[in-house]
């Protein structure tokens, strides 16, 4: 099941990773070196087996109580932001949209 | 275009809605404890989960599972006591941690339904020949009746999930974001705990559309879950909608409505949505997959973003929230909890008091609107109810919304408006007068009955004074008796005015009318 240039060309789109043809070139070799590591996992038959989203045993509901915790500072909440500007964070404009549908 | 009603007599027009709701009586964010923003100075609620700060993990809020819970119970679904919380992957600077937090093919609710009783003018919209069962197995049956129809809206799902930051998108015109050079963030909203309902698309006309989202909001209300505010979007609305011709099965491409902000654009927007894809396939055009943009101003939508490729959201589940297996205990102490519901608060005004089923539904939708309502019922007398009713549909709610009131925070008592429909009932005054007389109420504090009568404004019903105005009146106008007794009823009118002038105004109009009619019989 090997991935086409196509294939990782429409993920690094996905992943918003922009890709020269040769890093692109690099990039399949790559992955498919990665997708072939995992194909004794593929190969497993795992038909009857129910999934194990969530490693930690028997542990279900938890929540915790509606009460208020103090969060982030201001100058800490922005002191790593490439740009801001008073309370907000400043980014380019993303053209087309692209939030949830 | 061609009017909807033209468009809806060659083809079915199939609707479905997403209505995301914010649960905003709650104090914190649904993953994290930073408290929920109303109109706080921006990124004022943030921390390392609502962030995405790597290492973080967030831990779900129990009021907000709770509260769907409870959304779920009063909309009759299902509550699925296994679920999980999903990861839904998008790059987009309103969520920080590159994917939303939601639920997979398994929501907390699932399979619940909404009857809508569709009556007057609204249900006109519907064809006479329209399909009797929409869903092909019998499951959504239409069933029509004097003065409209009911028919049965399923749910399909409603589910829970996170609300995304606010984006201020500069420059540009009017901040439409194809225009801006550069966007500010505001991560408060960032988190909000959102219930998402999506129903099956049994919906055919605006009007149900509109229907299925009022009712909706009252029940919302009432089980106290969200402040439900259409207009600062608290409570929004995706319409999807497609079109086919009369008996065909297959769905039509649809397109998906964005920027509903009030119940009128809902359905106006459906409106336009439906006339102008009947103009598009009957010119032979294909109507194509894309959101569109409501504007109310124009009245019309515009294309918002066309789907070219299907959304890969990569959906799988959250390692770092543990499953659900929601107890019966914990099902059944939120069901403890649920307030009476619209319908059945309607339904008990109409058996008890006899309410007409309109003004039940109306004053049953708003749980503070209720509560004063019975609390007038209360203080007067139960054979008052329906009078006490228009008093307050008809008048104290334009008093209200005069004094930028409400139910509340009224500046009238049920006591007075009990009192006051009581005057209205008796035919003590009109209800012209019982309008003028809440202000006073308002200011003085005093009993309308009080008032009334220290203005002289009750008005005389007693026929022995009645009587001798009409006679004169009569003897005055012999033309218009005439008239009347040649068959031009009309003329009553101008009859009854004589006798309110002659009586100053006190006289009851209403037995002036009655007491003329028998003298020229």
């Amino acid at each position: 099941m090997a991935l086409s240039q196509e294939d990782v060309r429409a993920i690094a789109d996905y992943a918003r990773i922009g890709l020269d043809e040769e890093e692109l070139r690099a990039m399949t070799v790559y992955m498919n070196e990665a997708v072939a590591m995992l194909q004794p996992i593929i190969d497993l038959e795992v038909e009857e087996v129910e999934p194990t989203f969530h490693p930690i045993g028997s542990l279900v509901n938890v929540m915790r109580a509606d009460e208020p915790r103090e969060g982030l500072r201001l100058d800490d909440a922005l002191e790593n932001a490439h740009a801001t500007e008073g309370r907000s964070f400043r980014v380019p404009s993303i053209l087309g949209g692209g939030g949830l549908s | 275009m061609k009017s909807l009603e033209e468009v809806l007599r060659d083809w079915e027009a199939v609707i479905g809605l997403e209505v995301h709701t914010e649960l905003t009586t709650l104090t914190t964010k649904m993953f994290c404890g930073c408290e929920l923003s109303h109109a706080d100075e921006p990124n004022a609620h943030v921390c390392p989960v609502c962030l995405g700060l790597p290492g973080a993990l967030p831990v779900p809020n129990r009021e907000a599972i709770r509260s769907i819970v409870k959304a779920g119970l009063a909309t009759g679904c299902e509550i699925e006591k296994r679920s999980m919380f999903y990861r839904k992957h998008y790059f987009y600077p309103d969520m920080a941690k590159n994917f939303q937090t939601t639920q997979g093919p398994v929501a907390f609710c699932m399979h619940g339904r909404l009857d809508l009783g569709v009556r007057g003018q609204g249900a006109s919209e519907l064809p006479d020949g329209a399909a009797a069962e929409r869903a092909g197995d019998g499951s959504v049956p239409v069933t029509r009746g004097e003065d409209g129809y009911e028919v049965p809206i399923r749910i399909l799902r409603i589910h829970m999930e996170e609300d995304a930051a606010k984006m201020n998108h500069l420059g540009g015109a009017e901040g439409r974001i194809t225009e801006a050079a550069e966007s500010l963030i505001d991560y408060n909203r960032c988190g909000t705990p959102l219930i998402e309902l999506v129903t099956e698309p049994d919906l055919r006309t605006p009007e149900e559309a509109r229907l299925f989202m009022e009712k909706l909001r009252r029940i919302f209300l009432t089980i106290g879950i969200s402040d439900c505010s259409l207009e600062s979007g608290s409570m929004r609305c995706d319409g999807n909608v497609s079109l086919r011709r009369k008996g065909e099965t297959e769905l039509g491409t649809k397109t998906e409505l964005k920027n509903i902000n009030s119940f009128k654009s809902l359905h106006d927007g459906l409106e336009y949505e439906i006339r102008r894809q009947a103009e598009v396939l009957e010119e032979g055009g294909t109507v194509r997959q894309e959101t569109r943009h409501f504007e109310p101003g124009r009245k019309r939508t515009v294309v918002m973003r066309v789907k070219e490729t299907a959304d890969d959201y990569r959906l799988f589940p959250d390692p770092d929230l543990a499953p659900f297996d929601l107890s019966d205990g914990f099902i059944e102490s939120c069901r403890a909890e649920l307030p009476e519901l619209p319908d059945a608060k309607r339904d008990r005004y109409m058996a008890a008091w006899g309410l007409r089923a309109e003004d039940a539904e109306t004053l049953a939708g708003e749980p503070a609107l209720a509560a004063f309502f019975e609390a007038a019922v209360a203080a007067g007398e139960p054979a008052h109810a329906q009078a006490t009713a228009n008093l307050v549909l008809n008048g104290v709610m334009g008093f209200w919304n005069a004094e930028g009131a409400g139910p509340a925070e009224s500046p009238v008592s049920p006591e007075q408006v009990a009192s006051l429909a009581a005057l209205v009932a008796a035919d003590a005054v009109t209800s012209a007068q019982a309008r003028e007389v809440l202000p006073i109420c308002a200011e003085t504090g005093d009993d309308p009955a009080k008032i009334v009568d220290e203005r002289g404004m009750r008005q005389v019903t007693d026929d022995d004074a009645l009587l001798p105005v009409v006679e004169a009146v009569l003897a005055r106008c012999p033309d218009q008796v005439r008239q009347y007794r040649e068959g031009n009823v009309k003329v009553i009118g101008f009859l009854v005015g004589q006798c309110m002038r002659e009586s100053k105004g006190k006289g009851n109009p209403k037995r002036f009318n009655e007491l003329l009619r028998e003298r020229l019989s």
